[in-house]
């Protein structure tokens, strides 16, 4: 029944990956580890926005009993075996992050911390063993949540057993509460934290917006693959619409927090608030700022209005990459902005290096991907709820 | 009974699938206009029917745009052009204060779009009544069961033998025939009774609404700031030891744009205040203005204050007196602040600046008719000079 071929990465796809990672590390002893720490955190947080995307796709299927994502569960649990890799990405983020790019990772600065007043009460978060601390956490309560998800799913294909549905249902609930807080110490820790003086509260629910649409995106796109391949024969319309449905209202979402914390901030003119806006509204990055809201509220809004777009495939497969291509704009625009003012240059930042960081990163996760489609049945066979999934109306 | 052409004919379903399964079954062999009404929205069911993409998206698209450009376009008008004012230090042009505001117009435009659009393209309002609403068939389409109706047209009629046959034979139940007009038109909304029954509804929900509001003040209308909390003036105040709500200025302190009233009477003035603002053409015409608007009307143009207010009874004084000639500009200018007898004082609508220019005009209005030969020449030249110069322009 699975296509094996389909998971076999094509030589074209490796070769452009062992590129990347030739200049990848290419970068390392070029430019030094600032730039490689601030490259690899955008990706690894780009990694970590699908994982938390697919995550809470299932969590809210198995919490609020949703119908129409039953059939299409079992892509959001192969996209979660991101989260092996993952780990290993995020210890190598921490370390690097601290040795040479994260302000707070220096000495000197921690010692400052002691007595600037902005500082000091955030001095024991940036302590090194906190930090690594959290980021098991995270990995950990992630990491439950794909045993008792996906590698139960991938389980029940067999065993039909009902216990497990209803052990994903009951694990749900504490479970969406745990999700919040981790997808906000992740976004605090690695994207926040560039900037150790700002403040936003809101941060984490941006990540969260961030991290929804990426998942859906990856989600979307894998199914079109499959529908296009014919493993998926009996997903219809009604299915894809409530994709696209999700993909467009997350899309708004994100614009509505984005630009809810920028108007506040402009408005309140908080000298430890704004001066975050203010770097990304100066020299090269102020047209970037524009482009960026443009390409991620303007295009896929307009792009998935009409109902026919959103079961239009071919209309949602070139959507779910446009947004995801912003993703990595958006994480950009977080990233380098300071990345830009700590290395002391002023205009945007990109060359070869960032492009060695897209091909391997990107080649990587679709060659992930690509083998993580022979695991299980191509939807939740042994899920009892399957049936009613597949007989969703809209 | 003589037997009408049949409207409609109408056949029951038991299931959302039923139907469905029926419609292709009718539409290979009857081609008029067909209709389906459900007790919930059936997904997929236009396109079964053959009913074309509603226009209703385009209309809330349009509608949604307008309120965007009508939102942001008021605020950029009002906040640039007509009343711009500084708020917390932004620009006049602070769009990003205006997108809250903007998107509610846009949504709220759209929405209307969407539901104004809705009856009148997709349910073709307005209409008082529809005759599918008085069948039997009607109860259970709003409950349980499922209808496929064929219709006739304003040109078209419908065989009802035909309609029937086609209907039971796709599994209908429970056929049922109207005889009555399908359309019912706009006439109908505009009629007399129309009419009257739309006035009888606004007038009794207008009266109902007031009574609601005042047997249940637990829901208060809109009182636009009736009541806020604020201390009166002329209240008591609980606060305060002394009980009295407005409050008298702190000891030896003086309100920005005010001096402190520190003479009794016009003759303790005179000779004391000093009259700050130069005699210029400026000061005079000001002056002039200030006595046209405010003191005119009864000391008369020239001041001799003649016959110029019969009703009034208080008699003004001549500002020619030889008295007032001789008093200092202190006097007059405690005059104009405080009044004098049944003169009321202008202190509180005319600034002290200004009250000085308006004793400077007082002067000049006092020379003009006591004036020396040498004033008289000098207005000659003066008025020469001005001719000549109107002549060189
Ligand atoms: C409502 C009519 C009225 C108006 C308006 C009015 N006056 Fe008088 N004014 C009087 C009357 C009446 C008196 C005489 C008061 C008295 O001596 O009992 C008077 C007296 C005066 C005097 C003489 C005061 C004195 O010491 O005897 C002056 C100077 C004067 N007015 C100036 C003005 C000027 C300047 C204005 C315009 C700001 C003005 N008045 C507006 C009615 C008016």
């Amino acid at each position: 029944m699975t296509d094996r071929n389909a998971a076999a990465a094509p030589p074209l796809l490796l070769g452009l990956t062992g590129l990347g990672l030739l200049g990848m590390i290419a970068t390392f002893f070029v430019d030094g580890g600032m730039r490689f720490a601030a490259n690899w955190i955008m990706w690894y947080m780009a990694g970590v926005a699908v994982l938390l995307g697919a995550l809470f796709l299932i969590t809210i299927e198995h919490l609020v009993g949703a119908r129409w994502s039953i059939p299409l569960r079992r892509v959001a649990e192969r996209v979660t075996s991101l989260i092996g890799p993952l780990f290993l990405a995020g210890v190598v983020a921490a370390a690097i992050g601290m040795g040479f790019f994260y302000e707070w990772g220096t000495p000197e600065f921690m010692e400052m911390a002691a007595t600037d007043h902005h500082l000091h009460a955030k001095y024991i978060w940036f302590h090194p063993a906190f930090f690594y601390g959290r980021l098991v956490f995270c990995f950990l309560i992630w990491g439950l949540a794909y045993r008792k998800f996906t590698k139960a799913s991938v389980g029940q294909d067999e065993s039909k057993d009902v216990a497990v549905s209803l052990k994903a249902r009951r694990f749900s609930a504490p479970f969406i509460i745990l999700f919040a807080i981790t997808t906000s110490i992740a976004a605090f820790d690695f994207l926040m934290s560039v900037e150790p003086r700002w403040y936003s509260t809101i941060f984490g629910v941006y990540f969260f917006a961030v991290a929804v649409l990426t998942g859906l995106s990856v989600i979307t796109l894998v199914t079109i693959r499959l529908i296009r391949m014919g493993r998926l024969p009996q997903v219809r319309d009604d299915h894809v619409y409530s994709l696209g449905g999700l993909l467009f209202a997350f899309t708004v979402f994100w614009t509505y927090i984005s630009f809810s914390q920028f108007m506040l901030y402009w408005y309140g003119n908080l000298p430890f608030e704004i001066f975050w806006y203010i770097d990304r509204l100066e020299g090269g990055w102020k047209p970037l700022t524009y482009a960026l809201s443009i390409a991620r509220f303007a295009v896929p809004f307009f792009a998935l209005l009409s109902r026919e777009a959103k079961t239009d495939l071919g209309r949602l497969s070139w959507v779910a990459k446009w947004i995801i291509a912003t993703t990595i704009l958006d994480l950009y625009w977080v990233i380098f902005p300071s990345f830009g003012r700590m290395s002391g240059g002023s205009g945007l930042v990109f060359n070869w290096q960032e492009v060695s960081f897209a091909l391997f990163f990107i080649g990587a996760a679709m060659i992930w991907l690509r083998r993580s489609q022979s695991m299980g049945a191509d939807m939740p066979v042994g899920d009892p709820r399957l049936k009613r999934g597949l007989e969703f109306h809209l | 009974m003589s037997r009408q052409s049949a409207q409609a004919v109408i056949a029951l379903f038991d299931s959302a699938q039923a139907l469905m399964d029926a419609i292709p079954k009718v539409r290979a062999t009857y081609h008029g206009r067909l209709e389906a009404y459900t007790p919930y929205p059936v997904h997929g069911i236009e396109k079964a029917l053959g009913i074309g993409k509603s226009w209703v998206g385009w209309i809330v698209l349009g509608m949604g745009l307008l309120g965007l450009c009508a939102g942001f376009g008021l605020q950029t008008w009002v906040f640039t052009t007509e009343y711009p004012l500084v708020f917390g230090g932004k620009p006049v042009f602070g769009w990003p204060a205006f997108i809250p505001v903007t998107f509610e117009t846009t949504v709220l435009l759209s929405a209307f779009g969407a539901v104004f659009g809705m009856l009148l393209v997709a349910n073709r309002y307005p209409h008082l009544s529809h005759p599918l609403l008085s069948t039997k068939a009607m109860k259970s389409i709003t409950r349980d069961r499922f209808a496929l109706v064929c219709e006739a047209e304003k040109d078209r009629e419908i065989d009802e033998d035909a309609c029937r046959e086609v209907l039971s034979a796709a599994g209908g139940q429970d056929l049922e025939v109207v005889y009555e007009s399908a359309e019912i038109g706009t006439g109908e909304l505009l009629s007399p009774k129309g009419v009257t029954l739309g006035l009888l509804i606004c007038v009794i929900a207008g009266f109902g609404m007031k009574e609601i509001i005042i047997r249940f003040p637990a829901l208060p209308p809109m009182n636009n700031m009736d009541e806020v909390f604020r201390q009166d003036a002329q209240d008591p105040s609980a606060f305060f030891a002394d009980g009295f709500g407005m409050r008298q200025p702190v000891a030896g302190t003086v309100a920005r744009g005010f001096m402190p009233a520190v003479f009794e009477t016009a003759e303790e003035a005179d000779g004391v205040l000093a009259n700050p603002m130069r005699m210029t053409m400026a000061s005079l015409e000001h002056g002039k203005v200030l006595y046209d608007q405010h003191c005119m009307v009864c000391h008369g143009a020239l001041g001799t204050g003649e016959k110029m207010m019969p009703a009034y009874g208080g008699v003004p004084a001549n500002l020619h007196s030889q008295r007032l000639r001789e008093v200092g500009d202190g006097h007059l200018y405690h005059v104009i602040t405080h009044g004098k007898n049944t003169m009321a004082g202008y202190g509180k609508d005319i600034a002290p600046a200004e009250r000085w220019d308006l004793v400077n005009y007082l002067r000049a209005l006092q020379r003009s008719q006591d004036a020396t030969d040498d004033d008289l020449r000098l207005a000659r030249t003066v008025a020469a000079n001005s001719h000549t110069e109107s002549h060189h322009d």
